[in-house]
């Protein structure tokens, strides 16, 4: 069977890694022992040239169905090389896992204020860092305007300077 | 703008208000066309009807405008013009406010009258020989109308028209006026349906605004020659004419005023930062213990004891640089509101935020006592003309000038106006010197050092000292750190938002990377058991999609 090899160098809980799959090479592989579609051990018939080592991600194609497993090339012997295979159930399944339901505690995607799908910004975030210090504003009338008491005098709010006097009889 | 209420006023200076409900008043419909003539008037009754529109309905000419100048004075009739009319002139004057335009329509009993009233009545422009008389007043303040008693009738009704068929009365005269400018009690409303016509309409406010919802409270006498409290606006050197007079070196102004003490009729002189109503005495004195004092140009007393200024209004929006998040809310910030002469008040700022806030203060003239009405809209109607009551705060606005040291008399008097009251589980210190330390609200009237007894000693309202009148909304935010040199958005593409939301992983799987976490329902995925656990928990963990 054929073996595709890569060099992943993303993180292992990237849903889609299909960006982030770098250099590979097809090489030429046989089943050692029995095979397990989960985790098998395969012998790469590797004809040279590269440093194998750093071949770290590989596909196959298992009854028409493409999977992806991490692999683990190992005892080097002339050309043949023991690759033990682990599969990436996030890769190998991704398009079933679209269509599966989540209920969603965090997400970077936008949605409205209220309601929608998409974070609330509403919601506190245990994340966020807040500071303990703090940083006055100070508003004050409408429209950046004075909200004050006072008589409009000379364009500045001051006090009525006519007294009031109360009188009785 | 519609009103919830029409508010009929006897005097001049609104304080004696009577009041239509809309629970009184007829459905909305067109007056005009829905009047009905041929209704008879109650013998001995003068039916009136008015409606009241805001803006200029252009009905027809205006009829007795009454506007700031002095009340029109009707010429009345001459004795003997028509026998069958007494001589006497009864008329009525109904002040209304805002301004309003004003439909009136008059109906009378017998056709005896009809002449008689399109001939006498106020105003111009009277249709003769019609059975009613429509006209406007654009912008009016208020209705006056003059209605000539014939011998038979016995007194002038107001009626409320209910219906199409129904009225109930809400103000009839005293039997036989004098005829005087005398303002006249209204009795009770009786609730008949008489065979009168007469109604008032108003319209209806979609929800409250607090500027019509105050007291009315007027102590104060404007009448010439009248006893009671006066309270003058004094001008130019008035107050020193004044002090002149007071300590005359005359031995005759002397010995009466050491018999007769006018300090002792001097109950306050104070200072406020409003411009109060007044109105010209028309002569150059002022009154005191039953004395005039020339004070040598025109006087002018106030007539509203009770003044409200407008509402400061301040939308609480995210052009204020808010986050549109949870950090504009408790305990992320902090809002305090700066009220002059009531203090600094802690404001929720859940409540606000979003929303609008808004302040008006109700302030006696008389006293000087100010009560600073907090209102708030939230963020679900900002705006809305509903305004909901957050909370009021008292205090004094008063700055006193001592202007004798007679403690006697006065101080007793002004004990009774002195002192403030707490009104509202948010009241702030009515003493203003805790008031200006924000120390919180004061115990007990013993510690008001804004007393109006202050006359004849030297304390002050400490808090008029600042001449700072500014109303203010402090707000101390909680700063927030954001990680990956202070770009926000880092935060939400490495470990996302909090959500909450059900949907399918591909609605969260956007054309940039993104972050998603939570219980993920693995329907359809043909891995094993082991396979099937470890995505369940990377899920949890969260993935980058």
């Amino acid at each position: 069977m054929t073996v595709r090899l890569y060099k992943y160098s993303g993180e292992k809980n990237r849903l889609d890694k299909t960006a982030l799959l770098g250099t590979y090479f097809d090489t030429d592989a046989t089943i050692k022992g029995t095979f397990n579609v989960e985790a098998p051990q395969l012998v790469l018939n590797y004809t040279g040239g590269r440093t194998i080592s750093e071949y770290n991600y590989a596909s196959m194609v298992v009854d028409g169905v493409t999977y992806y497993y991490y692999v683990t090339i190992s005892g080097e012997i002339g050309n043949r090389m023991l690759c033990t295979c682990a599969r990436d159930p996030l890769m190998s399944f991704k398009t079933d896992l679209l269509n599966c339901s989540i209920i969603a505690r965090r997400t970077s995607m936008q949605g409205k204020v209220f309601g929608g799908l998409g974070y609330n910004s509403f919601l506190q975030d245990p994340l966020h860092p807040i500071l303990q210090t703090t940083t006055s504003m100070d508003l004050r009338g409408q429209d950046g305007g004075e909200a004050s008491l006072g008589v409009l005098l000379n364009g500045a709010y001051s006090w009525n300077t006519k007294p009031i006097l109360i009188t009785v009889g | 703008m519609t009103f919830e209420s029409i508010t009929l006023y006897e005097d001049e200076q609104f304080t004696r208000p009577i009041n239509v409900q809309l629970s009184d008043l007829s459905p909305v419909g067109d007056w005009s066309t829905g009047n009905n003539n041929t209704t008879t008037i109650g013998t001995g009754e003068t039916a009136i009807t008015f409606e009241a529109y805001e803006g200029n309905p252009n009905f027809g000419t205006p009829f007795g405008i009454v506007t700031d100048a002095p009340p029109l004075v009707e010429n009345k009739p001459a004795a003997g013009t028509d026998p069958a009319i007494t001589p006497d002139w009864h008329d009525k004057m109904f002040y209304i406010k805002p301004n309003m335009s004003i439909k009136i329509s008059m109906y009378k009993s017998g056709s005896n009258l009809k002449t008689a009233i399109n001939t006498y009545c106020a105003g111009t422009a009277i249709r003769s020989g019609a059975d009613s008389q429509t006209e406007s007043i654009n912008n009016a303040r208020g209705i006056r109308f003059g209605v000539l008693r014939r011998k038979t009738v016995q007194s002038i009704c107001i009626y409320v028209r209910t219906s199409n068929t129904s009225c109930r009365c809400i103000w009839i005269s005293p039997n036989f006026w004098d005829g005087t400018a005398k303002v006249h009690t209204p009795s009770k409303s009786k609730n008949t349906t008489p065979s009168g016509y007469g109604g008032a309409r108003g319209q209806s406010n979609e929800g409250r605004t607090p500027q019509s919802m105050y007291s009315t409270i007027n102590i104060l006498s404007h009448t010439i020659g009248e006893n009671g409290i006066h309270a003058y606006e004094l001008r130019g050197n008035q107050l020193q004419t004044l002090y002149e007079k007071l300590w005359s070196s005359n031995i005759l102004t002397k010995i009466t005023n050491s018999v007769v003490k006018p300090t002792a009729g001097l109950l306050s002189l104070h200072m406020l930062p409003i411009q109060p109503t007044v109105a010209e005495t028309g002569y150059n004195g002022i009154h005191v213990c039953g004395t005039a004092y020339n004070l040598g140009s025109s006087t002018f007393w106030v007539t509203e004891q009770i003044k409200s200024t407008d509402m400061f209004v301040r939308n609480i929006s995210d052009a204020d640089g808010f986050t549109e998040s949870f950090l504009d809310y408790s305990p992320y910030i902090s809002a305090q509101l700066e009220l002059p002469f009531c203090g600094v008040v802690p404001i929720d700022i859940n409540k606000i935020m979003g929303g609008a806030l808004g302040v008006r203060y109700i302030i006696d003239i008389l006293t000087g006592n100010c009560l600073a009405e907090v209102y708030f809209k939230d963020r679900a109607q900002p705006d809305s003309s509903l305004w909901q009551l957050y909370s009021r705060y008292s205090g004094n606005c008063a700055y006193h000038i001592p202007i004798t040291a007679d403690e006697n008399g006065g101080r007793q008097m002004l004990g009774i106006f002195g002192g403030l009251s707490t009104v509202g589980m948010g009241a702030a210190t009515g003493n203003p010197m805790l008031a200006m330390s924000g120390l919180g609200a004061a115990t007990g009237a013993a510690m008001m050092p804004n007393d109006v007894g202050m006359i004849g000693t030297f304390s002050q309202n400490v808090a008029c000292l600042a001449g700072d009148l500014f109303i203010r909304l402090h707000l101390t935010v909680k700063d927030d750190l954001t990680i990956l040199d202070g770009e926000t958005d880092m935060l939400q593409k490495i470990s996302g938002l909090p959500a909450g939301v059900y949907g399918k992983v591909s609605d969260f799987v956007g054309t940039s990377e993104g972050f998603l976490q939570g219980e993920i329902h693995l329907e359809g995925v043909k891995g094993s058991a082991a396979e099937l656990a470890e995505l369940v928990s990377v899920f949890e963990s969260g993935v980058i999609v």
